[in-house]
C-alpha cells in the first residue's frame, strides 16, 4: 500500500511506525522543520519539509495515485486542505482526516473527506455506546487486582432483569455476594431473582471482570 | 427588499468592500474574530459581529439563508476556501467570492457559486494592460 501521511508529530510517528514494512510505500510530509528532522531521525527515513495545502509542496511529494492520505495536523482547515488537494489533484484513492472539532466530522464527511476522526466525537459516542460506563458505579480491588467487587444498578431493559441467579449461565467465575433492593440488604441465593432499581455487588477475578460486567448490562434482545 | 451581504474578514479588502456595499443599499454585516478591527470602518451603517465562521457551530447564531452575497476575505486562503466550501453546502448560497493570494489554489473551487479573487493575477493583467498601452 501507498500512504501520504502529512502534518502531526507523535501521532505522525505512531502511524508512520504502523506501515513502515517492506510492503508499504509512506511519503511523510511535515510543515514544521524540527518535527521534520525528529520523525527522520526516529524512523530512518526522509521527510518532506513542506506544506501539504500547497500544490507545488505536494508535487515534490510525489503522491499521485495513491491509496491513502492522511491528515494529521492540529489545524481542520489545514487537513481539509491536503485532503481535498491530494483528492483532486493527486487522485489518492482515500482520505482520512483527523479533526478537533467534533462537530465539523459530518461536514467533512459531506464535503468530500472518506473519514474523519475527531477523539472527542469518538470518545462521546463510546461513552454512548458503553452501557458498562453509565451503570457500573464502583469498583474495589484487592490483592493487586486479582480480586475485584464492583456494583451495578440492574435496569429493566437488560436481559438479567427478572431472572433467576441461577438461571444466569456464564462458563466465568463471579459470585453476587450482596443486592440492595432499598430498603433491605439481600445475601442472595440461587433462586433468588434480579429487579430492576437492584443495586448488584459483584466479586469476580479481576481478568473477567469486563466479560462479567457485559453480560449483566447485556440488553434484552442481543 | 433589501438584500443580504455578509462580509467575512475585517481586513482592509474586506472593509472596504463592506463599506461600498452598505453605500450601495446592501445590508452588510462584516464578521471578524476579533472585536479590534472593526476600529478601520468610519461611517459604516452595518452591522460587525465576532465570530470564527470556519466552526460550524457558530454559524448556527447567524441567519445566513437567503444570503444575496457571501464575501470572504480572511488573509488565509485555505479558510477562505473552506468557508465558501461550507457555507456553499449548507446554505446553498448563489454568490460567494473569495480571495486567494495563491492562484494555484482556485484548482480546488469546484461549485459553480464560488467566484475567485486572484490579487496576483490581476495584477499581471493590468501589468500586461499597461504594457500595451505604451506600445501603442
Amino acid at each position: 500500500m501507498r500512504v501520504a501521511i502529512s502534518n502531526g508529530h507523535e501521532e505522525a510517528d505512531y502511524i508512520i511506525k504502523m506501515y513502515k514494512n517492506h510492503k508499504n510505500k509512506i511519503v511523510v510530509i511535515n510543515d514544521d522543520l524540527n518535527i521534520s528532522n525528529e520523525l527522520s531521525k526516529k524512523n530512518g527515513i526522509d521527510i518532506i519539509f513542506g506544506d501539504s495545502t500547497n500544490d507545488y509542496d505536494l508535487k515534490i511529494a510525489q503522491i499521485d495515485n495513491f491509496d491513502l492520505f492522511i491528515a494529521l495536523s492540529n489545524s481542520d482547515v489545514t487537513n481539509y486542505i491536503s485532503c481535498k488537494l491530494a483528492k483532486q489533484r493527486f487522485h489518492v484513492k482515500r482520505t482520512i482526516a483527523i479533526v478537533k472539532n467534533p462537530n465539523i466530522v459530518s461536514l467533512f464527511k459531506a464535503l468530500g473527506i472518506d473519514s474523519t476522526i475527531s477523539s472527542t466525537y469518538l470518545l462521546g459516542e463510546t461513552i454512548k455506546n458503553e452501557s458498562n460506563i453509565e451503570s457500573i458505579v464502583k469498583t474495589l480491588s484487592f490483592e493487586d487486582n486479582i480480586v475485584t467487587i464492583f456494583e451495578l444498578l440492574i435496569k429493566d431493559d437488560y436481559f438479567v432483569c427478572n431472572k433467576r441467579l441461577k438461571d444466569i449461565a456464564i462458563d466465568k467465575e463471579f459470585n453476587v455476594s450482596a443486592i440492595y433492593r432499598k430498603p433491605n440488604v439481600i445475601i442472595p441465593r440461587g433462586d433468588t431473582t434480579l429487579l430492576s432499581g437492584d443495586k448488584v455487588f459483584i466479586m469476580v477475578a479481576s481478568e473477567h471482570k469486563d466479560a462479567i460486567a457485559s453480560l449483566f448490562t447485556r440488553k434484552i434482545g442481543k | 427588499m433589501t438584500k443580504n451581504v455578509y462580509v467575512i474578514g475585517a481586513g482592509k479588502l474586506g472593509c472596504q468592500i463592506a463599506n461600498n456595499l452598505s453605500k450601495e443599499g446592501f445590508n452588510v454585516t462584516i464578521v471578524d474574530l476579533s472585536n479590534e478591527v472593526f476600529n478601520k470602518i468610519q461611517d459604516f451603517s452595518g452591522f460587525t459581529r465576532v465570530a470564527d465562521f470556519t466552526n460550524p457551530s457558530a454559524l448556527d447564531n447567524f441567519n445566513l439563508d437567503n444570503l444575496s452575497m457571501l464575501i470572504v476575505v480572511t488573509g488565509d486562503d485555505n479558510k477562505n476556501i473552506f468557508i465558501a466550501d461550507m457555507c456553499n453546502y449548507m446554505f446553498r448560497i448563489k454568490d460567494i467570492y473569495i480571495r486567494l493570494y495563491d492562484s494555484n489554489k482556485e484548482k480546488l473551487i469546484t461549485s459553480e457559486n464560488i467566484h475567485s479573487i486572484c490579487p496576483f493575477l490581476l495584477s499581471i493583467k493590468y501589468f500586461d494592460s499597461l504594457k500595451i498601452q505604451e506600445k501603442n
